[in-house]
């Protein structure tokens, strides 16, 4: 073959290959030439042709030929487009819903276009899946951007970081604040803070592992903000490899909320919490952590750990709560009880929600939490009290009913049902006053009667009636009752209704009737029975009471017992209470007060006593005065009958016991003494082992066995024990009985159950010992007076020892002097099985006793008397204090009459005055005279002194007492009369003054005295003053008369001077004459001759000092005056502001004859010393008195020598006081006389000179009149300083 | 020359005494001194026919230095001029004194009862 042969034969080959190719496709392929005629085509074009348009394709066809119209349209363009485009794809649809890929190429032959050729490719389903993708990808992109979160597409990178996004919705470039450009090109990292970074990486792993995870984060806006979000991611697998979808969530917003949020959930007053399912406490706040009394969250938060049995009281109740919950989702005002974190328990109200998880399942509960234990607490106060009401009202059995009167209709309430006796569906008749009585069957006809008529006045006049009356039940019974009714008005004043009630009072009226039954009875008793409710209000009280307390009956009814009686009770009153509350009885003894506050001991039984329903109705109160006797005397009855009782009860059981065949026979006493069950009894010895105490049947068995072995009888005390265990005192007694042949067969023994009897001689030695120890005297004789019985208490006070006493008689070896004959107390005994009274006793050794003695008879058996119990106890000491004390009130009385006092007793509260005769007579009356009330003996008392007398009483009564002194008018002679009373208040029980008691006493003589006194005083003073006048007046006229002798020789020198100096100038005068005439030459000789007459140096050197001590003289003789008239100047006799430097002044120049021969006197008086209120004349007395005292001790002491002591007087203010010292270096006051010489009339001058008053006188007006002191400071042989201080009462400044 | 001794312890009394005495300068030789002793002391040193003395006066009163004048100096002429009247210095000076005059005394008498008294003086001797 040739190449081309070989090539041809290929391309044959090949065109062979392609054509089967081809025709082997289910694809069309064709081709057409340049006017679209088919060239080639396929099988399958064919096929598609004949089916879609059942036209049989041939070659050389044309394309309108081929197909319709429609489609050729469609076709041709598309060939067109090849010629024109070349080679491209399109979609093609077929008519039978195929679309075909048509692939149109240019068939090229040698550069030339020949044709066209299509390949079509059936992509019908792979459209579909296109669209569906399509579709679903739109889908996709809609969610994708309507989706409220950002999504993110990214890759993952190979370093696991996350890359570049993929895909990103419109939200996501929202809330960056970027373009789509602009996101496009950044990655994760570059949308985190740089903080956050490296954290990254960690991220994606976790949620690679993962799968899908959930974080917080923080994005990067374009502008730089944080944008706190919450992603949730996931890997998916992107054309094979990893790729996250992140959905990323601006929680701004959320998280601003939850701030706010925990703001609202710490600062809110209800508390809030999150608790997780396992009870584990998430989150609280305050208030609720405070609610159960944490301190803090804090606290809570770790101390609870589990809610169910830290929180919560009852951890079921949690598991039931948390199950409502669940069911229902949320809870609102659940209530339950939480504890506290100190153990208190706290009611709640739970509104709360479960908040589940993703998964479903419920995560935790989120609680509001309200604290309501107080409204809890109201509840059940308010429920109780409702109880109560409804309680009370069903108790008190109160029916009601209603009487319309329009309508005529009425209505009872359930009560009133049962009252009646019909059942709720009766209906109630009504009331008009046409209707037939049906109701007459409801009453008796009697009671039908008034209450028909109380209704109808009720009607009528609107007028409540009140009424009891006799309702007759269906069945017949009779009840009584109490009714009442009223009328309802309206605005007219027409009545509309009838409001009624009844109550049943059927038992009450039984029971009223069977008290005063038993009221008869509890009368008779002996006892004190008292009756009272449970706060002690008392409702009944028996004679037996009143002998016991005092009071009457009708004194203590509806008084509180604990208020009369004044009860001491071993143990609390309320404690009683209770116990006779809930065993129904107490017994004890209780100590009371009497009316007369005796207090008496008594055995009190309280029974409590309950009322018909069965509620705590009263206390009855039984109760026996039991001082020591009668204690004794009790006990030594109880104990005698005990005795009684006890041999009564001697029974004794038998055995027999066979020796041989060990089989034992009991008596029927025995199986009751050993308590066995009658049947056999136990067989052997050994077998009765558990009838005895071990100790006993060891004592038993031995003697038994003596029994058996010697025929010895014995007798001894066993203990046994019965089946119940109570051990019972037994006397046992054996005995051997010896057959023909004198071998013991039998054991006979007996059993006597002695227990009583032990327990009775037990007791009976221990009330001998207490009546032996019993201090009083008791005696216990036999009906003729032989004394049976003799304590200790009477061996020690009659000094008869007991040997001696018992067989004797008792009034024989007592020389009993008895108030009433014996025979008529032995009467009172038989009558009354008791006497009291005082008796007279003589001791063993003459000696007198007196005995309030206590006679009790002692009856047998039968009644008969047979023993006389004497209790006496010895009164002796009493009875001489009784008579002291009445000795001593009358040694009072006669003192007070002494005294001339009379003394008073006034009830204040009825103002009833008793005066005693002394009294009386004070006042000049007849005690019968006097009118007995406070106000008869306010007009006794002087108009003046009314006011007086008045406010001492009242003075009284406030603080207790009172002293005063006022004038009456003797109402006998009408003499006024001063009286010094004096009274003290006694107060009753209520604290208040009850009783003033006092004494009057007539003191006028006394006042008298004082007058006088008062006036001699005065006489003295001015007495004194006059003689230290009268003393000075010497002086004074010395000191005037001095400067008066000069001031007049002192006028005449100057007169004489004066005459003197004119005869000199007349010469002169006429020589100015000479000198102008020469002619007078005589003159100069007569000139001459005068000179020496005159002393013109003399005159002039003494002329002006003769002047000038004129002038002084006469100064000083006004200032003496003056000084003089200041000082014996009265002044007023009050006080007055004095300027006392003046005084003292004054009082020193007055008296300057006196000190200036022995001293020099200096002052220092200060300038600023205010007034001084004083007695300006008395005052200078007392500066006078001290100047002259200084100068008489100075004038002791520079006596003979030539030297002067010195004087000084000052004065100065200090604080509150003016003060005057005056000092003299006189010699002292010796220490012996310092104490006395204040005193009146003490003196040591000679006789003459002075009286000794100077310094009493002083003493007297500084200190009692001016309220001021006068002290001393001496030393001997250096001087004195007298200081005197006048209060200064801030009168006023100096000016 | 008459000679007569003025005692009185206050020293104005004498001032005035002196320049009431002034017209009788020539006459009279007059000494005045203020207390006792001085008096006595001159009356050591010169002859005096005449004393006149007050009586209360410190140290040594009128009365004792009349007594003592009356011991020593018999013949002196003894006046007393005294401001008070008290009975008891009356009482006292009367044996002592030959004229009581009672101040205040006028010139005219103070000299007729000096001039008296140096008649008596001159009678005496």
């Amino acid at each position: 073959m040739s190449t081309n042969e070989l090539r041809q034969g290929s391309e044959l080959d090949a065109k062979a290959n392609l054509r089967a190719l081809i025709e082997s496709t289910d694809d069309p392929i064709w081709s057409v030439d340049l006017n679209y005629r088919l060239l080639v085509f396929n099988n399958a074009f064919q096929a598609d042709i004949q089916r879609n348009y059942g036209v049989r394709a041939a070659v050389g066809m044309r394309t309108e030929e081929l197909l319709p119209p429609a489609r050729d349209t469609l076709l041709r363009p598309l060939y067109d487009r090849a010629l024109r485009e070349g080679a491209f794809r399109t979609e093609y649809p077929l008519l039978d819903g195929r679309i075909l890929e048509m692939a149109f190429n240019l068939i090229v032959e040698d550069g030339e276009t020949k044709g066209i050729s299509v390949f079509g490719k059936d992509i019908t389903e792979q459209q579909a899946a296109e669209d569906a993708l399509c579709e679903t990808e739109n889908k996709y992109r809609h969610l994708f951007n309507s989706v409220s979160d950002a999504v993110f597409v990214m890759k993952i990178d190979d370093d696991g970081m996350p890359g570049e996004f993929i895909d990103f919705n419109d939200r996501a470039c929202q809330y960056l604040g970027y373009s789509r450009q602009e996101l496009e090109r950044l990655r994760i990292v570059d949308i985190n803070p740089p903080e956050r970074r490296p954290g990254i990486r960690s991220i994606t792993r976790t949620v690679i592992d993962r799968r899908y995870w959930t974080w917080e984060g923080i994005h990067l806006a374009k502008d730089g903000r944080r944008i706190p979000v919450e992603v949730h991611a996931r890997v998916v697998d992107l054309d094979g490899s990893p790729a996250l979808i992140s959905s990323v969530r601006d929680i701004t917003e959320r998280r601003e909320a939850e701030v706010r949020y925990r703001d609202i959930f710490d600062g809110a007053i209800e508390g809030m919490y999150r608790t997780g399912m396992d009870g584990k406490a998430l989150a609280t706040n305050s208030a609720f952590a405070n609610m159960l009394g944490y301190d803090s969250v804090q606290e809570y938060l770790s101390t609870v750990t589990d809610t169910r049995h830290q929180v919560w009281l009852d951890p079921d109740q949690r598991t039931e709560y948390l199950r409502l919950l669940e069911t229902q989702g949320h809870m609102r005002g659940y209530e339950a009880r939480f504890k506290r974190k100190d153990g208190a328990v706290i009611w709640v109200s739970i509104s709360a929600r479960t908040v589940r998880g993703a998964d479903g399942q419920p995560h935790y509960t989120d609680g509001f939490v309200e604290d309501i234990t107080e409204r809890k607490m109201a509840q059940t106060a308010l429920g109780e009290s409702e109880a109560n009401l409804r309680e009370a009202q069903r108790l008190a059995r109160i029916g009601s009913a209603t009487w319309d009167v329009a309508s005529d209709t009425t209505t009872y309430s359930e009560e009133m049902y049962r009252i009646i006796g019909r059942s709720p569906e009766f209906i109630p008749p009504g009331h008009a006053p046409g209707r037939p009585p049906e109701r007459a069957k409801f009453y008796t006809p009697e009671s039908f009667a008034r209450i028909s008529a109380a209704m109808q006045r009720a009607l009528a006049t609107g007028e409540p009636y009140e009424l009891d009356l006799d309702v007759v039940r269906p069945d017949g019974t009779v009840r009584r009752t109490h009714a009442s009714g009223a009328a309802v008005r309206d605005d007219s004043g027409r009545v509309v209704k009838l409001h009624g009630t009844l109550q049943d009072i059927t038992e009450w009226k039984e029971v009223q009737a069977r008290i005063s039954e038993k009221d008869a009875l509890l009368q008779l008793a002996h006892d004190a029975i008292l009756a009272t409710d449970l706060e002690g209000k008392i409702a009944f009280w028996n004679h037996g009471a009143t002998e016991l307390y005092g009071w009457a009956a009708e004194e203590a009814l509806g008084r509180n017992v604990n208020e009369l009686l004044q009860p001491v009770f071993p143990i609390p009153r309320a404690e009683i209470l209770m116990l006779v509350e809930s065993s129904g009885q107490w017994e004890g003894e209780v100590t009371h007060r009497t009316r007369t506050g005796d207090a008496v001991v008594v055995a009190s039984r309280w029974t409590l006593y309950r009322d018909a329903e069965g509620g705590a109705g009263k206390i009855l109160e039984i109760s026996r005065g039991i001082t020591d006797r009668k204690r004794a005397d009790e006990a030594l009855q109880q104990s005698l009958s005990q005795l009684r009782r006890a041999q009564q009860l001697a029974h004794i059981g038998t055995s027999t016991l066979d020796v041989r065949s060990d089989t034992t026979i009991w008596s029927e006493e025995m199986y009751r003494i050993t308590g066995w069950e009658p049947g056999a009894p136990p067989r052997t010895f050994a077998d009765r082992r558990s009838l005895y105490t071990p100790a006993s049947y060891a004592l038993l068995e031995n003697a038994a066995r003596q029994a058996v072995a010697a025929g010895e009888p014995y007798e001894l005390d066993v203990d046994i024990i019965r089946p119940d265990g109570v051990v019972r005192q037994t006397h046992a007694s054996g005995a051997a009985i010896r057959d023909a042949d004198g071998n013991i067969s039998k054991i006979v023994g007996t059993l006597q159950d002695v227990t009583e009897w032990k327990a009775a001689e037990a007791r009976l030695s221990e009330q001998a010992a207490l009546l032996q120890h019993a201090h009083d005297a008791i005696i216990v004789t036999d009906l003729n007076g032989v004394i049976l019985f003799w304590n200790r208490g009477a061996e020690d006070l009659y000094g008869w020892a007991a040997k001696k006493a018992v067989g004797a008689k008792v009034h024989d070896l007592l020389r009993t002097s008895f108030p009433i004959p014996l025979a008529q107390i032995h009467e009172v005994l038989q009558d009354q099985d008791q006497w009291e009274g005082e008796i007279t006793h003589q001791t063993q050794s003459g000696t007198a006793v007196v005995v309030a003695s206590r006679w009790s008879l002692q009856r047998g058996e039968k009644g008969e008397p047979t023993k006389i119990l004497e209790i006496n106890r010895d009164i002796t000491a009493r009875k001489a204090a009784e008579e002291e004390l009445k000795l001593y009130r009358q040694q009072l009385e006669l003192a007070l009459k002494a005294g001339h006092s009379g003394s008073f007793d006034r009830d204040i509260k009825n103002d009833v005055d008793v005066w005693s005769p002394e009294l009386a007579a004070l006042y000049g009356l007849a005690v019968s005279e006097f009118g007995g009330t406070s106000a008869s003996w306010d007009c006794l008392v002087l108009p003046e002194d009314r006011e007086i007398a008045r406010a001492a009483v009242q003075e009284a009564l406030r603080t207790g007492e009172y002293r005063a002194e006022w004038r009456i008018r003797r109402q006998n002679d009408g003499e006024v009369r001063w009286l010094a009373a004096q009274g003290k208040v006694f107060y009753g029980g209520d604290g208040q003054p009850s009783r003033l008691l006092g004494v009057n006493v007539d003191i006028t003589e006394r006042k008298r005295a004082e007058e006088a006194l008062r006036q001699s005083q005065s006489q003295l003073l001015m007495a004194q003053k006059l003689e230290s006048i009268g003393q000075l007046a010497a002086g004074i006229a010395h000191e005037i008369n001095t400067p008066i002798q000069y001031i007049g020789d002192n006028a005449t020198f100057l007169a004489e001077a004066f005459r003197d100096l004119l005869r000199f100038l007349e010469p002169h005068t006429e020589l100015a004459d000479a000198l102008r005439n020469p002619a007078r030459a005589d003159f100069v000789t007569a000139l001459e001759q005068s000179v020496p007459n005159v002393d013109v140096n003399y005159l002039r050197a003494e002329i002006p000092k003769a002047t000038e001590q004129l002038l002084e003289g006469v100064a000083r003789v006004a200032r003496i005056v003056r000084a003089m008239k200041e000082f014996s100047h009265p002044g007023p006799v009050e006080k007055a502001p004095v300027d006392i430097n003046r005084a003292i002044e004054s009082t020193i120049l007055v008296s300057k004859s006196e000190w200036k021969y022995v001293a020099e006197l200096t002052t220092d008086l200060d300038p600023e010393l205010p007034l001084v209120p004083c007695v300006g004349g008395e005052f200078n007395q007392v500066i006078l008195n001290l100047i002259v005292n200084a100068t008489h001790a100075i004038s002791d002491v520079v006596r003979g020598s030539n030297q002067k002591g010195s004087i000084r007087i000052g004065t100065r203010r200090d604080g509150g006081w003016a003060e005057v010292r005056v000092s003299d270096t006189g010699a002292g006051i010796p220490e012996g006389i310092r104490a006395r010489i204040f005193t009146p009339f003490f003196t040591t001058k000679e006789v003459g000179k002075g009286t000794g008053q100077g310094l009493a006188m002083a003493h007297s007006v500084i200190v009692k009149k001016h309220q001021g002191t006068i002290r001393f400071e001496s030393e001997t042989g250096v001087g004195t300083t007298f200081v005197v201080r006048l209060p200064l009462q801030c009168v006023g400044e100096k000016p | 020359m008459k000679r007569i001794l003025f005692v009185d312890d206050e020293p104005k009394v004498l001032d005035g005494l002196r320049r009431m005495l002034y017209p009788l300068r020539n006459e009279w030789y007059t000494e005045f001194v203020s207390n006792g002793r001085e008096a006595l002391q001159l009356l050591s040193e010169s002859d005096y026919d005449v004393i006149v003395t007050d009586v209360r006066m410190p140290d040594m009163s009128g009365i004792e230095l009349l007594e003592e004048v009356v011991k020593q100096f018999p013949r002196v002429v003894r006046l007393v001029l005294s401001g008070t009247m008290d009975p008891a210095i009356l009482a006292h000076s009367a044996p002592l004194a030959h004229r009581y005059l009672v101040k205040p005394c006028d010139p005219v008498k103070l000299r007729a009862a000096v001039e008296e008294a140096v008649r008596l003086g001159e009678n005496a001797s």
